[in-house]
């Protein structure tokens, strides 16, 4: 893997509130490709988005912090840079989209300013170059009548074309990296379709690598080419898209993948597969996990899963699960519903 | 322009109910209004004449009318001690009162902007609780209190400035200043830890907003983020505690002439008091609650400035 | 204005966590107790003129000095506190009276609304003092008009307060529910307005507290407001005005008093609000 771009290695991430430390991400690893997507997968809580915001040390420090791994980006630890230096990094190298279009753009500024401003952190530019590369982006994004919409306001645009600016504002600087978290959630299904099919296009476009965060299976069967499942700030199975959504091994993503209707059919006529969550909360961890966390859920749990954690197991070419009993978990697939 | 037009006719019905709250003190108080008008020395033909002018038998709605009418035109009435116009006396002492509450806004804004976006900064740690204890001490002290610790530390201890007194502008800009900081300090202080308790809660809501974050996922540098992304987001409920306080600030200015001997409006209300002047109390009531209205006309108008929102 | 009915043991864990009340409420309270035991400690009559030692500065005799006639400042200071907290507490208690009343009956009844918050805005637009001082001049210098003149400046605050508080409540399901299923209005009143002005009240009044201690000792100053013959802080300070650059004492003395007093209550009133209103509480 001489092509890695972001090397994540046994990433630990904790927060600090009025009740203590819980441990958000535990132990994680993960590597993408020059130009490749990766998908991670998991309930809200699982630590998806931590990861996400860890990679550009965007948590909201001192309360959450690293305290453990590296984030190696280009051969170079992300963790250990200062603040002046993540500076160069964000932006430039790597971007990042969030999930909510309708408050993640400054709604006191114009569009134009906005996506001024992150053309002019990479090197300083007359007013008509930043203008022209501005409009050349909104054209990109395919956003119509590009010179009016420099001048509006967020409040003026709708929800979809709010997203197609952040990926805009995103792409301007042509990052290595895209971190997406979520990037469609908030949008209508008809509008995400046309956003994922956007990012897919530029991502080719560009020779972009993604880090896709998202809890939708039909997102990460369009988008990617791995996956990772997630699970209590752990890593549970990853492997090739194809690989582990027709042969899940481990118990959690078997239930994730059980309890998506199936094939269903969605307003925009398209068929997607939706991610319903398992009922029941995500355990918060104290400290480093000393059990398989989804035992206390998991039907087949030994004695064995509530002492040792399991570790990654390879069940397949690429693919790997984090379970004691994955031989026998296959059982478990006809229509098991935790 | 429409925003403009709806806010500008929505200070009318105000004012006019403080005019209205004026003239009723007068003329609702137990007292004799004639009697209050021509003051304590008057003699009985002089009460009688003012009584007549006044029109006292006349219904009540009637005589406000003709007393709003007559304060539109600039007419508030005669002072009982000097015997000229009210709003002459005022006009005569208009630029001191102006001159020390513009440079005690400019200190306050001065002060309290970045202690504020600072405390926000660094919410929760030492240098934030530093911050804002200075701000509840600042708010405690009186004017008058502060005043004279300033004059004793800075004009009786250091002799750097003078102890009192006023020199106007035209009589050298430079002894101008060097009188009206001192008040201006004073004055500025109490307002600054008003205004730095807002920015900071104003700031730290702001700096907890998803677009703040995706600011930083830019790689935007500190300044641009805290200034250009928070600030202008922050920018309406500072502007409004600014309106807001100035209603101290034109208390503070009464309190403040008196200590620093400023020959302002203040000064003018305080000597009144002592002379049992009713018209120029009454007429300084006035020009200060039209200039409290109008300031806060002036944050209203200022909204949209900082909010595209609001211009609808 | 959603904060949960305040049971004690929640006041008493409030408490340990908001230490602002502790410290400005025991201060207050000993400026309470030297107010009451004013005679009892090491005071002397604080009227009393002894043309012999007059302007002394502060010494182990009169820890405070005296002033220009003689007059010993430190009796008249803890004298001066009578005023200040007479006038405070009395403004605090008839203004939230007065403005609930009004903000209960503009929040319930429309016609009243429209005229009595148009009055309010009104009042609000003149500065505080001022209104005070036209008053005063009407009415004439006394501690009653003293206290009725700041009462009538602070009300608009305490009934607009109370006011909001009203309308968010009316839309309430739990007081619709009440007002269905016909609950008297009094009862109403008691059980579910009440209890959720309670703490924004508390807040409020306390602020309202400081805010008249300072307008008063203001008004002294300015010469509107307690007779000059009565020791009050406002009225020590500005007659040591004269004399200040030769005998500071005179002005310093119930002016660091005037300023501790206010802290304190401001003290109470943040740590008030940020143990009652969680919402302001952010991290």
């Amino acid at each position: 893997m001489d092509e890695t771009l972001l090397a994540v290695d046994d990433l630990a991430v904790e927060f600090s509130g009025r009740s203590g430390r819980t441990r958000a991400v535990d132990g994680l690893s993960l590597t993408i490709a020059r130009a490749e997507t990766l998908a991670v997968v998991g309930e809200s809580g699982c630590g998806k988005s931590v990861t996400a915001l860890s990679v550009l040390r965007l948590l909201q420090e001192p309360a959450g912090r690293i305290v453990g791994g590296t984030v190696r980006f280009h051969g170079r630890d992300l963790a250990s840079l200062d603040e002046s230096e993540m500076r160069q990094i964000r932006g430039r190298s790597i971007s990042m989209i969030f999930q909510e279009p309708m408050t993640s753009l400054n709604p006191v500024l114009t569009i134009g300013e906005q996506i001024g401003e992150t053309i002019r952190i990479e090197g300083d530019h007359t007013a008509e170059v930043v203008r022209q590369r501005a409009l050349a982006m909104l054209d990109m994004v395919q956003i119509p009548d590009s010179a009016r919409r420099l001048k509006q306001y967020p409040h003026e645009l709708s929800g979809g074309m709010r997203q197609r600016v952040m990926i805009a504002m995103a792409l301007v600087n042509r990052p290595d990296l895209l971190i997406a978290d979520e990037p469609t959630t908030a949008l209508d299904v008809t509008i995400q379709a046309q956003v994922l099919d956007l990012m897919r296009g530029l991502s080719g476009q560009l020779g972009m690598a993604t880090l896709l965060i998202t809890h939708d299976f039909g997102v990460v069967a369009e988008m990617a080419s791995r996956v990772i499942v997630m699970y209590a700030g752990r890593k549970v199975e990853e492997g090739p898209v194809r690989s582990l959504l027709s042969s899940p091994r481990h118990p959690y993503t078997i239930g994730l993948l059980g309890s998506v209707p199936k094939w269903q059919q969605s307003a925009g006529g398209e068929r997607r597969r939706r991610l319903v969550e398992i009922p029941g909360a995500v355990p918060a961890l104290r400290g480093p996990a000393q059990a398989c966390s989804f035992a206390p859920r998991c039907p087949i749990a030994s004695d064995r899963c509530h002492a040792e954690v399991p570790p990654p197991t390879a069940v397949a070419p690429g693919h790997v699960a984090a379970c004691w009993h994955w031989p026998s978990s296959t059982n478990l697939r006809s229509g098991w519903h935790p | 322009m429409s925003y403009v037009l709806r806010r500008l006719l929505a200070t009318l019905p105000v004012m006019a109910t403080v005019a209205l709250i004026v003239f009723s003190l007068l003329h609702l108080s137990p007292g004799d209004p004639a009697h209050v008008l021509a003051g304590e020395t008057a003699t009985p033909d002089e009460v009688a004449s003012i009584r007549a002018a006044l029109g006292l038998e006349r219904p009540f709605f009637e005589r406000f009318a003709d007393w709003s009418y007559s304060v539109i035109t600039g007419n508030l009435g005669q002072s009982i001690f000097f015997g000229r116009p009210v709003a002459d006396l005022i006009l005569q002492r208009a630029v001191p009162s102006i001159a020390l509450s513009l440079l005690a806004l400019l200190i306050a804004v001065a002060i309290a902007l970045p202690l504020g976006m600072f405390a926000a900064w660094r919410a929760g740690r030492v240098i934030d609780k530093m911050a804002m204890s200075f701000a509840v001490l600042g708010f405690s002290l009186p004017t008058f209190v502060l005043g004279y610790l300033l004059i004793l530390f800075f004009s009786v201890h250091l002799r750097w400035l003078p102890v009192q007194g006023y020199v106007a502008p035209e009589d050298g800009a430079v002894s101008f200043l060097r009188h009206l900081i001192l008040p201006a300090l004073a004055l500025g202080l109490v307002y600054a830890a008003l205004i730095a308790r807002v920015t900071r809660a104003a700031m730290l809501e702001v700096l907890g907003q998803d677009y703040m974050r995706t600011a930083r996922a830019k790689g935007l540098g500190l300044w641009r983020m805290v200034v250009r992304h928070a600030l202008k987001n922050a920018a309406v409920p500072i502007v409004t505690v600014i309106g807001i306080g100035f209603g101290m600030l034109i208390s503070g200015v009464v309190v403040t002439e008196t200590v620093f001997n400023v020959p302002g409006v203040g000064r003018l209300t305080v000597d009144a008091i002592l002379r049992r002047d009713y018209p120029v109390i009454q007429g300084v009531v006035l020009v200060f609650s039209a200039t409290y209205v109008l300031i806060n006309l002036l944050v209203d108008l200022s909204y949209a400035l900082f909010d595209p929102r609001v211009r609808r | 204005m959603n904060a949960p009915p305040a049971t004690a043991g929640r006041v008493a864990t409030e408490l340990t966590r908001h230490p602002a009340i502790w410290i400005g409420g025991v201060i207050l309270l000993l400026f309470i107790v030297a107010a009451v035991a004013a005679p009892w400690l090491g005071t002397i009559d604080p009227q009393r003129i002894r043309p012999l030692t007059r302007l002394r500065p502060p010494d182990a005799d009169s820890w405070f000095g005296s002033d220009m006639i003689g007059r010993d400042v430190f009796s008249r200071t803890v004298y001066g506190a009578r005023i200040s907290l007479v006038v405070g507490i009395t403004v605090a208690l008839l203004s939230v009276a007065i403005g609930l009343v009004v903000g209960l009956v503009a929040g319930f009844v429309r016609w009243f609304d429209g005229v009595a918050m148009r009055v309010m805005d009104a009042m609000m637009a003149i500065p505080s003092i001022l209104l005070a001082v036209a008053l005063i001049a009407l009415t004439g210098a006394s501690l009653q008009n003293v206290i009725f003149a700041i009462t009538a400046a602070e009300v608009p605050r305490v009934a607009r307060l109370v006011r909001a508080v009203v309308i968010v409540l009316r839309e309430r399901p739990f007081v619709e529910a009440a007002r269905v299923v016909g609950t008297p209005f009094v009862a109403l009143l008691w059980r579910h307005v009440l209890p959720n002005t309670l703490a924004p009240l508390l807040v409020q009044g306390s602020y309202i507290l400081a805010s008249a201690v300072l307008i008063e000792a203001a008004l002294s100053f300015i010469g509107a407001g307690t007779p000059p013959a009565v020791p009050s802080w406002g009225n020590m300070i500005a007659e040591g005005r004269a004399v200040f650059q030769i005998a500071p004492h005179i002005v310093l003395f119930p002016g660091i008093a005037l300023a501790i007093t206010v802290l304190a209550v401001n003290l109470v009133g943040d740590g008030l609000r940020d143990a009652l209103d969680p919402r302001l509480e952010r991290r």
